[in-house]
């Protein structure tokens, strides 16, 4: 038995001998007309909740709503023995049982998980406790019970002076306090139904529904009593909230064993269904009946992209720990395959069901993350080819740009300095020298100009020569010592060939550019149906293929013929592009 | 003998030529058709597009390295659209006599082209500058080339191009004597054995540049 364990069962014990002390004193008061009634009732609710708050607690030692429960079981059977015709027990009584409202208010806020949630509640909260403690007590050094209409009450024990005026006034005020403290609880309570999804309101119906009972009924009475309504009255009144307040505790044990006695069939009748082998959007429907949150969304994980996507390939990011939502993986044989996102409440109230529940579904999730991975791949195969749309516009705009402001200007200067020249062919020899030769230096520049263009759009070597040569080429031009180590000597299908080509000829220009290297080393080699092209400088490294359209449209250009681009490019330690194309 | 599919191009080549006192023999349109023709007439030297039927990648490249084994005495100056520095070494292979890779652009600069025509017609070599700077510029690891002075390294490319002592003093504007000292110490700088006859000195100076 942990401490624990042995702590609870000891304030069991204590509760009990509370609650026979409590029926004692009822019995044998002289304030009650019939103390059969009342005491049953009292024991009733303050057992009920001492007993169901210490299950609670003990269940879940993590979720405060088992010791509030306690707490106001406790509470609840200390004022109960205000009845009592002893002195000392009736003060301690009043003074301390007012502390019953507040632990009432504070478990009905806390409710179900435990925890105050907003500034706003635990101000409340705060501002009940300091309403029943220090408030309460300075009011009866001054209040005699005999001066109140309570002829059979003993004596208080603290009366200092009895001063009725006083303390009718402070009890109007305290009283009105008190009201607008529970009126706050009922707009929270309110608000929080209102907000609450279909799963939490299931956890809240009891609960809430006693508790909003035993509220109204107390601002009734309160009001009552400020009205001068006589005492007969009121104890009807009493005992009318009495009674969905003893309800509570019995309420919330019922929701706790009905959830329990659900989901352990629900379990049953997941597995049952995921064996008829589930269409695409039933197991989520299923699972969601399962968990009782229609809120419930899967989503797949895609380890080589490292990250989730939903049903239909996109996207998704995981939810925020404060969002409401709370997420459960699943694991297949020591992997992630999916994620259980759902309403957090389910988290509150059982721990434990989701992970029961994603692993009873966990075949079902790999074949539906199969499914997801695949339209993540059409997805993204959608996007890439729009981008390359726009690469390939864009290219086609940039050669109209250079053609014209290249050659084309060139070829027009080159027209005009030759006619300019044919015109002084006679009466100025030298100047039409001149400007032939200008017009000869302007042509070698087209022409120049040409060549790089036309080398740009297609390497002429690589599909003369292959590879190797074309790789050869692309190392003697880069600005910075290349070496080559393994290269395939046989000629690749074209589109391979190709691709390496732009791979390396790409990731040299990045070198060039950004890396600030000084030497660069190229490998190519076929790997298990694969052709894996490395190129690795010793340069600043953080290259990053979200940044610039180089990496991107290269990763866009692989994604055609379904290579893969990874990039290793850690700050201060050089980039690493490895590129993976199919070749069998 | 001059081959290139584009008959505008062969034409003016072979017009040219024979204004400067060329005898074209032949004319071939395609790769197969050159080799038939030079096999046929023996010509000096061949003139030949990299570029040509039947596949129109690199057969006039291939044909060259064929006339260049099967016919040793026919030179081979093969006219390419792009600087391709590796093609350049290919065809130079392990002689550098009677062989030639210019830029298609020289034919422009008629008087360079029938230099170099001239020079490999009579066994000579003649690099395109081009395919010269892209051989000198490479980066290299520990450069020696970078313990050369600039005048230096001029005499090395125009050396590398398959010039004469005397075009490259011409070309300078300096002596014949100044040219001999600046190959002296570039290939004593440079660690190469000397080497009188200028094809020899072509493919020892692109030896060194390939490596």
């Amino acid at each position: 038995m942990t401490s624990l364990r042995r702590a609870l069962w000891a304030l069991a014990v204590v509760g009990f001998g509370m609650g026979l002390a409590v029926l004692a004193l009822m019995v044998t008061s002289d304030s009650l007309d019939t103390p059969g009634v009342w005491a049953a009732g009292t024991l009733l609710a303050g057992w009920g909740f001492i007993g169901v708050g210490l299950y609670a607690w003990g269940r879940r030692p993590d979720n405060g709503v088992g010791m509030l429960m306690a707490a106001t079981g406790f509470a609840w059977l200390v004022g109960a023995a205000g009845f009592s015709d002893l002195a000392l027990v009736f003060t301690l009584s009043q003074v301390l049982g007012a502390v019953f409202f507040a632990v009432v208010i504070h478990l009905l806020l806390a409710f179900p998980s435990g925890r105050l949630q907003s500034l706003a509640e635990r101000r409340i909260v705060a501002a009940a406790y300091l309403l029943t403690t220090v408030c309460f007590l300075p009011f009866w050094l001054f209040a005699d019970p005999k001066a109140l209409d309570c002829d059979d009450c003993p004596d208080n024990l603290l009366l200092i002076d009895s001063k009725e005026s006083l303390v009718t006034t402070a009890s109007a005020i305290l009283n009105g306090i008190g009201a607008v403290l529970v009126l706050c609880v009922l707009f929270v309570m309110v608000r929080r139904w209102r907000r609450a999804s279909a799963a939490q309101r299931r956890f809240l119906v009891p609960v809430y529904s006693a508790g909003v009972a035993v509220l109204l009924l107390l601002i009734v009475l309160v009001s009552a009593q400020a009205g001068g309504v006589e005492s007969k009255a009121l104890d009807v009144l009493w005992v009318a909230s009495m009674v969905p307040f003893a309800l509570v505790p019995y309420l919330f044990l019922y929701t706790l064993v009905r959830t329990r006695m659900i989901q352990s069939g629900a379990v049953g009748e997941l597995m049952a269904r995921l064996g008829e082998t589930p269409q695409r959007g039933e197991l989520r429907d299923a699972l969601a009946r399962a968990l009782g949150d229609s809120t419930v969304e899967l989503v797949y994980w895609l380890p080589e992209d490292q990250r989730f996507v939903d049903a239909r390939g996109h996207i998704v990011g995981l939810p925020s720990l404060s969002s409401g939502r709370a997420v459960t993986k699943v694991e297949r044989d020591g992997e992630c395959v999916a994620a259980i996102v759902y309403d957090a409440i389910l988290q509150d109230e059982q721990p434990g069901y989701v992970d029961a529940v994603g692993a009873a579904a966990s075949l079902a999730l790999e074949n539906e993350r199969l499914d997801a991975e695949l339209r993540s791949k059409v997805e993204e195969l959608r996007a890439s080819r729009e981008r390359m749309l726009s690469i390939g516009l864009e290219e086609r705009r940039r050669l109209e740009r250079d053609l014209h402001d290249g050659a084309q200007q060139r070829l027009v200067s080159m027209a005009l300095n030759m006619r300019l020249a044919r015109a002084r062919l006679r009466d100025d020899p030298n100047g039409a020298e001149r400007l032939l030769d200008g017009a000869g230096d302007e042509l070698e520049a087209a022409l120049g100009e040409l060549r790089e263009l036309a080398r740009g759009i297609h390497p002429a070597v690589l599909s003369d020569r292959g590879l190797d040569t074309a790789l050869e080429t692309l190392a003697r031009r880069a600005p910075v010592p290349v070496e080559l180590h393994r290269l395939p000597e046989e000629r690749l299908p074209e589109a391979v060939e190709l691709a390496a080509y732009f791979v390396v000829a790409e990731a040299l220009t990045n070198v060039a550019k950004y890396a600030l290297a000084t030497h660069a080393t190229v490998d190519v080699q076929r790997l298990n149906g694969k052709l894996v092209v490395r190129v690795a400088d010793d340069g600043v490294g953080g290259a990053n293929p979200e940044v610039g359209t180089g990496l991107r449209g290269l990763a866009d250009r692989l994604a055609v013929i379904e290579g893969r681009l990874e990039i290793d490019s850690e700050p201060g330690k050089g980039t690493t592009i490895t590129a993976k194309i199919p070749c069998a | 003998m001059v081959a290139d599919d584009s008959v505008l191009l062969r034409e003016g080549v072979v017009r040219l030529l024979e204004e400067w006192g060329f005898d074209v023999v032949g004319q071939a349109g395609d790769a197969d058709d050159l080799l038939r023709k030079v096999n046929a007439h023996k010509p000096d030297v061949a003139v030949v597009d990299i570029r040509m039927p039947p596949t129109n990648t690199d057969d006039g490249l291939r044909a060259a390295l064929r006339i260049r084994s099967e016919h040793p005495d026919t030179s081979v100056l093969v006219l390419s659209q792009y600087v391709e520095e590796g093609y350049a070494l290919e065809l130079v292979g392990d002689a550098a006599g009677g062989v030639g890779y210019l830029l298609k652009d020289r034919v422009a600069d008629v008087e360079r082209f029938i230099d170099a025509v001239k020079r490999v017609a009579e066994g000579g070599s003649a690099l395109d500058p081009e395919v010269v700077s892209q051989l000198v510029g490479r980066a290299r690891r520990e450069d020696p080339l970078e313990q050369l002075t600039p005048r230096e390294r001029e005499v090395l490319e125009l050396m590398a191009e398959g010039r004469s002592n005397t075009a490259i003093a011409a070309q300078m504007v300096v002596t014949e004597r100044a040219v001999e000292k600046h190959v002296t110490s570039i290939f004593g700088k440079l660690g190469l054995p000397p080497a009188p006859q200028d094809h020899r000195r072509v493919l020892a100076v692109l030896t060194f540049l390939r490596a």
